[in-house]
C-alpha cells in the first residue's frame, strides 16, 4: 500500500543561492540541464530533516507517527502527500491519497460555501459529478446547511473548519493522512470527526495520523512508528512504542536535574 | 547457482516477523542488497499491480515468475497477466485458477533489473483477511536463455537452475487451495463469498521519486486533475467580476481609455501611423489583445504566489496554477469585443468573412502568454526580480509591436527585425481577420506561432524542473 524506501530531505539553512540577477541566470542554466533535485549539497548549513527513513505500511493498517517537534513527521507527511519532493529515496503509494495538512486549505472567501466544497473536492481530484453525488452528505455532516451560499469570508472561524473536514471527510480515500486536524471545533463537532475517522477506518483505509494526543493515538492506531532526529527511533505495537516515548520523555525531564546534582 | 533463497522479510521488509518462512519469493543471488518491491504483501500476495527490482543476471536471460491464482468464490476466475521489464511489456497470459508460469526473453542489458507483473482483475481473501489479490507469487527470477528453448518446462516447484522455496501446503489465509475439489468438500475455513472489490482500490501506483514526474504521466495527472483546472480558472472569473460588482466594466476601462487618449493625440497632431483603417478601431483592437497579453502573463507570474496556500498543503499538478489566469482572462478579452464592436459600428469598419477565424489568430498570442508565464513564474521562485523584469519588457514592448501604429511605419530595412517579435505578427493577424481589406501576413503570423510554441516549450521545461524545488522555496 505504502512502501518508502530510503526517503531522505535536506533542507539548507538561510539563502540557498544569492539573489541576484546573476543567480537568476544562472539558475536557468542549471534548470535546464537536471531534471533532479540533484545530488545533497555538501555544506555546513544544511541539516537533514529525514534521514533514510523506510518502512512499509500495509492495506488497512493503521499507523501514528511520533516524535518531538522537528523531528521529521511533517516533513514526512509533506513527502508523502507529494507537497515537496525527497532529495533522496523513493517512495510508493497505491490508491487514492487525501491528506488534511491543515484543515480549509484552498478555501477561497470570496466564494460561497457550496463553490467552496466543488472546489476543495476538485483539489482532491473528485469530478463534479462525483462531488453531486456526495454533495447533501457533506452539507448535512457540516451543519452548515442555512449558510452555503453565503461567501466563507463571513463563516465564523469553526464553520470554515466544520464544512472543510465535511468535505474531506467524504473524499473516500484509500488513504488518509491526519495531521492533528482532530482539534477542531466543538467538543460535539470533535467527537463526529472522529467517529467519521475510524468508521473509514474500520472499513479497511489506511490511515497515516500524525499527532501528539497519545490517546488519539492509542485509540486509532495499531501500530507506531517513533520518529527522533530525521530518523525512525522504532516501530512496533502502539502500546509498546507510546510507553517507550513516555518513559524517554520523562527520562529527558530529569536528565538535567540529575545532571546538576 | 546457489540454492539460497530469502525470505520476504529478509528480502522486501514486508512480511513482519510473525509471517517469516511462510513463503519464499526473491532467490537471494538476485536481490540488491538495497532492493526493494512494491505490492507485495505478506504471504506472498499481490494485487493487480506489483513491482520487483532484483540483481542484474550476468547473461541475459529469461524472467520467470511462477504463482497461484487462489481459487476463492468462482472456480472460472481468470486475469490476464502481463510481465513488464522496465516498462516494456515481455509477456501476456491468462491464468485461471492454479498454478501458473510465466517464462518470458528480458530486454538487453540495463542497471539493474526491474520486473512488474500487471493483473487485470483481483479477488478478494475471505474474511478475516479480506484483501484483494490477484495471486500468490512464489519464485520470480531468471534463468539462462537456453533453458526457454527446452520443449517442455519443468513442473512448478523446480524451476530449472533456481530453487524454489518451499510453499507451505497450507496457506493460512486462503479459503480453498487450489486443484482441490469442488466446494462442499472444502476445509471448514471457508466463508462466504465476498463482493468485489471495488475497482478504484489499487488502480493506480503513486511514485515519489527526487525527480519530476515523467512526462506522459504528467499529462494523465492533468487529465485527470482537469475538473479542478475549470474549478480554478471558475474561481478567477467569479472572484474577479464578483468582488468588484463593476468587474466587467473595469475589464475594458483600461484598453478604452488608452485608446481615447492615443486616438484624439492622433486627432489633434495629425501624425501619420500609416494605418489603412480608421485609427479608433485600429488602436483599440490592438490595445485589446496586447492588455490580455501583459495580464496573462504578469498574472500567470503572480500566481504560484497567489495560490501558496493551495501548493504548500496539497498536490495537484503544479502547472496547473500558472495556466489558470491566461485561460480565465479570456472572458476579459471576450467582453472586451464587446466596445470593439460599438466602435467599428460607429467608424463604419466592417470585418470580412474571416472574422470566424478570430480564435484561431489569436492563437499564438495564448500561447506565447502560457509560455512566458510559465518560465517568469519559474524564474521568480528563484528570483522575484524576474516579475520586474517581466513587467518592463511588456511596458517596453506596447512600443515594440504594432499596437497603436502600423508595421508599415518601420523603415523596410528594419522589418525583419521588427517582426522577429512574437507578438507582431499574432497583432498583424488579428487586425487582418477583424477588418476586411487588410491582407493575412502568413508568414508573419506562422513566425508569430512558431517562436510562440517554442517560447512554450522552454517554459514548460524550466516549470517542470523548478516544480521540484517550488515548496521548499515558497
Amino acid at each position: 500500500m505504502v512502501s518508502v524506501r530510503g526517503i531522505s530531505k535536506q533542507y539548507v539553512r538561510g539563502q540557498e543561492t544569492s539573489r541576484s540577477f546573476h543567480g537568476g541566470l544562472a539558475a536557468l542554466a542549471r534548470l535546464l540541464r537536471h531534471e533532479t533535485i540533484g545530488p545533497p549539497a555538501a555544506r555546513s548549513d544544511t541539516f537533514w530533516a529525514l534521514d533514510d527513513v523506510s518502512f512499509d505500511i500495509r492495506y488497512g493498517e493503521r499507523v501514528g507517527i511520533i516524535g518531538k517537534n522537528g523531528a521529521g513527521k511533517s516533513t514526512l507527511v509533506k513527502i508523502l502527500s507529494r507537497v515537496v519532493y525527497p532529495t533522496c529515496g523513493e517512495a510508493r503509494l497505491r490508491g487514492r491519497l487525501v491528506s488534511l495538512l491543515e484543515v480549509g486549505t484552498g478555501f477561497n472567501g470570496d466564494l460561497t460555501g457550496r463553490e467552496n466544497v466543488y472546489m476543495n473536492a476538485s483539489i482532491h481530484g473528485l469530478s463534479r459529478a462525483e462531488i453531486n453525488e456526495r454533495f447533501d452528505e457533506i452539507v448535512e455532516f457540516s451543519g452548515v446547511q442555512t449558510f452555503l451560499d453565503t461567501p466563507v469570508k463571513r463563516y465564523s472561524s469553526g464553520m470554515q473548519m466544520r464544512l472543510a473536514f465535511a468535505v474531506a471527510a467524504h473524499l473516500d480515500p484509500d488513504i488518509l493522512i491526519l495531521d492533528e486536524v482532530l482539534t477542531v471545533g466543538d467538543l460535539e463537532f470533535q467527537q463526529k470527526c472522529l467517529d467519521r475517522v475510524q468508521r473509514l477506518v474500520s472499513e479497511g483505509r489506511t490511515l497515516l495520523f500524525v499527532s501528539h494526543s497519545m490517546d488519539s493515538l492509542a485509540s486509532f492506531c495499531d501500530r507506531c512508528i517513533w520518529l527522533e532526529a530525521g530518523r525512525i527511533r522504532a516501530d512496533g505495537p502502539t502500546d509498546e512504542i507510546l510507553d517507550e516515548y513516555r518513559r524517554s520523555e520523562t527520562l529527558a525531564g530529569h536528565a538535567p536535574a540529575g545532571a546538576a546534582s | 547457482m546457489r540454492p539460497a533463497v530469502r525470505l520476504p522479510d529478509e528480502t522486501n521488509h514486508v512480511a513482519s516477523p510473525a509471517e517469516a518462512g511462510t513463503v519464499g519469493v526473491v532467490p537471494a543471488e538476485h536481490v540488491k542488497p538495497d532492493a526493494w518491491t512494491s505490492g507485495l504483501m505478506h504471504g506472498g500476495w499481490v494485487a493487480d499491480a506489483s513491482a520487483f527490482e532484483l540483481t542484474r543476471p550476468e547473461t541475459p536471460s529469461v524472467v520467470v515468475i511462477d504463482g497461484m491464482i487462489p481459487r476463492i468464490d468462482d472456480p472460472t476466475f481468470t486475469t490476464e497477466l502481463r510481465v513488464l521489464v522496465h516498462g516494456e511489456e515481455v509477456a501476456r497470459q491468462t491464468c485461471g485458477v492454479g498454478q501458473f508460469r510465466v517464462r518470458a526473453p528480458v530486454p538487453p542489458d540495463r542497471d539493474g533489473w526491474r520486473v512488474e507483473l500487471r493483473f487485470s482483475d483481483v479477488q478478494r481473501l475471505p474474511e478475516p483477511d479480506g484483501r484483494p489479490v490477484a495471486a500468490q507469487v512464489r519464485l520470480i527470477g531468471f534463468e539462462a536463455p537456453e533453458s526457454l528453448l527446452a520443449p517442455e518446462a519443468p513442473p512448478p516447484g523446480s524451476s530449472g537452475h533456481v530453487d524454489v522455496a518451499p510453499v507451505p501446503a497450507e496457506a493460512p489465509v486462503l479459503a480453498e487451495v487450489p486443484r482441490e475439489p469442488a466446494a462442499p468438500e472444502a476445509p471448514p475455513a471457508v466463508r462466504p463469498p465476498l463482493p468485489p472489490p471495488p475497482e478504484r482500490i489499487f488502480s493506480s501506483e503513486t511514485v515519489i521519486r527526487p525527480s519530476a514526474v515523467p512526462f506522459n504521466v504528467q499529462l494523465r495527472e492533468m487529465w485527470q486533475f482537469r475538473h479542478l483546472f475549470v474549478a480554478l480558472i471558475w474561481r478567477n472569473i467569479r472572484v474577479e467580476f464578483d468582488a468588484m460588482r463593476l468587474g466587467s466594466i473595469w475589464a475594458v476601462s483600461r484598453p478604452l481609455l488608452f485608446a481615447a487618449v492615443f486616438g484624439y493625440f492622433r486627432h489633434l497632431s495629425g501624425a501619420n501611423t500609416y494605418v489603412e483603417v480608421p485609427y479608433v478601431p485600429y488602436v483599440y483592437s490592438g490595445l485589446l489583445l496586447w492588455t490580455y497579453f501583459t495580464d496573462s502573463a504578469t498574472n500567470a507570474a503572480s500566481a504560484i504566489r497567489m495560490d501558496v496556500a493551495l501548493l504548500s498543503k496539497i498536490y495537484y499538478p503544479r502547472i496547473l496554477t500558472p495556466l489558470v489566469p491566461t485561460i480565465s482572462n479570456l472572458v476579459t478579452l471576450l467582453i472586451g469585443m464587446v466596445p470593439l464592436t460599438l466602435i467599428m459600428i460607429w467608424s463604419d469598419v466592417r470585418p470580412g468573412w474571416s472574422v470566424v477565424f478570430l480564435p484561431v489568430a489569436i492563437l499564438p498570442c495564448i500561447i506565447l502568454a502560457l509560455g512566458l508565464g510559465l518560465l517568469v513564474s519559474a524564474l521568480s521562485i528563484e528570483d522575484r526580480d524576474w516579475e520586474r523584469v517581466l513587467a518592463f519588457g511588456l511596458t517596453i514592448g506596447l512600443w515594440l509591436a504594432p499596437v497603436i501604429y502600423s508595421a508599415e511605419m518601420i523603415p523596410d530595412g528594419f522589418r525583419e527585425i521588427y517582426h522577429l517579435n512574437p507578438m507582431s505578427g499574432v497583432l498583424l493577424g488579428f487586425r487582418a481577420v477583424l477588418f476586411s481589406g487588410l491582407p493575412f501576413p502568413t508568414w508573419e503570423w506562422a513566425y508569430s506561432l512558431a517562436s510562440s510554441c517554442a517560447v512554450f516549450a522552454l517554459g514548460l521545461r524550466v516549470f517542470r524542473r523548478t516544480e521540484l524545488r517550488l515548496v521548499d522555496r515558497l
